[in-house]
C-alpha cells in the first residue's frame, strides 16, 4: 500500500499530515478484554427468578425472563437500533442463558473396562449441573474504553438500559452514569482471548471508508471511458463531493440495513 | 431471535472444563504473552488469517465466578467451570464451523482441549454435533455496518488510504495522473466491489425482517 508519496510544498504536506485518514493496524490481533483499541466488554447479568409477597416471604416468578425475552424481541436491530446512537459500537448481542447444557455422563476408558467386565459396578450416578438464576448474557465489541462505551450508552439510550436491567438483579441502585458504570462493571466477567479481525478503526472511520469504496466501485467503471484530463477532473471532484480524508458526512448511517437508507448526508445534531 | 444481522452471524458456545477451567485459562494466558505466545502462534495462525471472522472471544468463568448480588439471589454452585464461545462473523453455519476445524483444529483442541465431552475438531460430524449442542440462539443482535463482511471492512480502509495518498501527490498533469490512478487501481482490484443488500439466508432471518417491518 502506498503511502509514501508526499506534497511538494512543506505547509501543504503538515495539512495533509493532519488530516491523514486512521488506518487501522493489521487484522489478526489478540489480546483479553482488550485487543488494539477494541474492547470486549462480556456481562452476566442475573434475571430475577422471585418475587416478594407479602408478609416478607418470596415465590418463584419467571416474569421478569419472560419479560425480558418479549423486550429484546421487539429492540429494532437497524439504524433505529439504539445501539446505533451510541458511539463507537461494531456489534452488541443478548441472549438469555437459562442453563448450562449437561454432556451426559463422562468416565475414563479404565472405569469403562471395569464397570463392563466386573459385576456389581453400575454406571456412577452424577447430579448434572444447574444454574440457580438464568442470565442476560451479553457482549459488546466497540473502539475505545469501556468507560466511554458506558457513558455513551447511559447519556443516548437510557431507556433501553433501564428497561432491559429493571428484569435483572441488583439494578434498583443504579440511578446514573455512575451507578450504571458500577452495575455492568459488578456484572462483567474477564475476557480469557478476545480476537481483533478488523482494522481497529473509530467506527466513524469504518464507516466511512464503506461510503467511499461503495462509490469508488462505481467511479472506476466511469472513468474507464474518461480522458486523462477528463479523469484527473473526475478525481478531484470525487475527493472533495466524499471529502475522503474527513470521517464526517457524507457517510454511511451505524446499523443501516437497506441501500436506500444507509447515506448520511447531514451531520448529528 | 436471530443469529444473523445483515451479513454478519453470531454464534455462542457454552460448554463445561474441567478442573475448575484452570489450565484453560493458563493456556488462553500464554497465547496473549508476548514471549510464550510465540510458541504458540503455530496454533493459532489459522485464526489470524481467517478473514471471515470480525471479532470473536473465549471466556472461562470459574464455577463460583458468576457475578452475584448477596442477598438478592442465589449463589452458583457448580460443579464445572464454563466456557463461553462468541464469534461474529459472515456466511452460513456450516461454512464458519468446517473453516474453523479445516484451519486451526490445532488451535481448537488447544481452546477447547479440558471442555468436558470435547470431541476434537477432526474429524468433523462429532465436533458438529458438539457446537450444535452446546449453542445457544442470539436473542438480540446488533451490528453496526450489516451490509459490510469484514473483508469489505478492510478493503475499504484499503481504498481510503490509498485515495488520499494519489490525491495528496496534487497532480496537474494528466498524463502523470492516469499512470499513478492505474497503478493505484491495479493494487485495489481485490477491492473494489460495490456492497449490496443480504439476500435471505435462512428463515429465521426472514422472520425477524418481517415482525421488524
Amino acid at each position: 500500500m502506498n503511502t509514501t508519496a508526499r506534497p511538494s510544498k512543506p505547509e501543504a504536506g503538515a495539512a495533509v499530515a493532519a488530516a491523514k485518514p486512521k488506518t487501522g493496524q493489521t487484522p489478526g490481533v489478540v489480546g483479553g478484554n482488550t485487543a488494539g483499541n477494541l474492547t470486549g466488554l462480556t456481562a452476566l447479568f442475573p434475571i430475577k427468578t422471585e418475587t416478594m409477597i407479602s408478609g416478607g416471604g418470596v415465590l418463584p416468578d419467571h416474569s421478569a425472563e419472560s419479560a425480558l425475552r418479549a423486550q429484546l424481541a421487539q429492540l429494532p436491530c437497524d439504524e433505529t437500533s439504539p445501539f446505533a446512537q451510541v458511539p463507537n459500537t461494531y456489534f452488541v448481542r443478548f441472549y438469555i442463558l437459562k442453563d448450562v447444557f449437561d454432556q451426559g455422563p463422562q468416565e475414563s476408558i479404565t472405569k469403562r473396562l471395569i464397570r463392563n467386565l466386573l459385576p456389581g459396578h453400575a454406571r456412577p450416578v452424577r447430579e448434572p449441573d444447574h444454574l440457580q438464576s438464568p442470565y442476560l448474557v451479553m457482549a459488546a465489541d466497540f473502539h475505545g474504553p469501556l468507560d466511554a462505551f458506558l457513558s455513551g450508552w447511559w447519556a443516548n439510550a437510557q431507556d433501553t438500559a433501564t428497561g432491559l436491567f429493571s428484569s435483572c438483579v441488583g439494578f434498583g441502585a443504579v440511578t446514573d452514569t455512575a451507578t450504571f458504570a458500577s452495575y455492568v462493571t459488578k456484572c462483567r466477567v474477564k475476557n480469557s482471548l478476545l480476537f481483533q479481525g478488523s482494522t481497529d478503526q473509530p467506527l466513524a472511520d469504518q464507516l466511512k471508508g464503506l461510503h467511499v469504496k461503495q462509490h469508488f466501485a462505481d467511479f472506476v467503471i466511469a472513468a474507464q471511458s474518461l480522458t486523462d484530463a477528463e479523469r484527473l477532473t473526475a478525481f478531484n471532484a470525487f475527493m472533495k463531493e466524499h471529502t475522503v480524508a474527513s470521517a464526517g458526512v457524507p457517510t454511511w448511517r451505524p446499523g443501516a440495513e437497506l441501500l436506500q437508507t444507509i447515506e448520511r448526508t447531514v451531520a448529528r445534531p | 431471535m436471530s443469529n444473523i444481522a445483515g451479513k454478519a452471524y453470531a454464534i455462542n458456545v457454552v460448554t463445561p472444563v474441567k478442573y475448575r477451567g484452570f489450565i484453560n485459562r493458563v493456556i488462553f494466558w500464554a497465547i496473549r504473552a508476548p514471549v510464550i505466545g510465540r510458541f504458540l502462534k503455530g496454533r493459532i495462525n489459522g485464526l489470524l488469517t481467517l478473514s471471515l471472522i470480525h471479532y470473536a472471544r473465549w471466556v472461562v468463568i470459574g464455577p463460583k465466578d458468576f457475578p452475584h448480588f448477596e442477598g438478592e439471589h442465589e449463589k452458583e454452585d457448580l460443579r464445572y467451570a464454563y466456557e463461553f464461545f462468541f464469534s461474529n462473523f459472515n456466511g452460513g453455519w456450516n461454512q464458519y464451523i468446517d473453516s474453523f476445524s479445516m484451519t486451526i483444529d490445532a488451535g481448537l483442541d488447544l481452546f477447547w482441549w479440558f471442555n468436558v465431552g470435547y470431541p476434537n475438531a477432526v474429524p468433523i460430524e462429532p465436533f458438529h454435533r458438539y457446537i450444535n449442542a452446546n449453542q445457544v440462539q442470539t436473542d438480540y443482535y446488533y451490528n453496526a455496518y450489516p451490509l459490510a463482511s469484514s473483508n469489505d471492512v478492510k478493503a475499504a480502509a484499503a481504498i481510503r488510504t490509498e485515495l488520499f495518498a494519489l490525491h495528496a501527490q496534487q497532480h496537474t498533469n494528466p498524463e502523470a495522473f492516469t499512470v499513478a490512478y492505474d497503478a493505484m487501481v491495479t493494487r485495489l482490484q481485490h477491492a473494489v466491489s460495490p456492497m449490496d443488500e443480504t439476500p435471505i439466508v435462512s428463515l429465521a432471518y426472514l422472520a425477524t425482517q418481517r415482525q421488524a417491518s
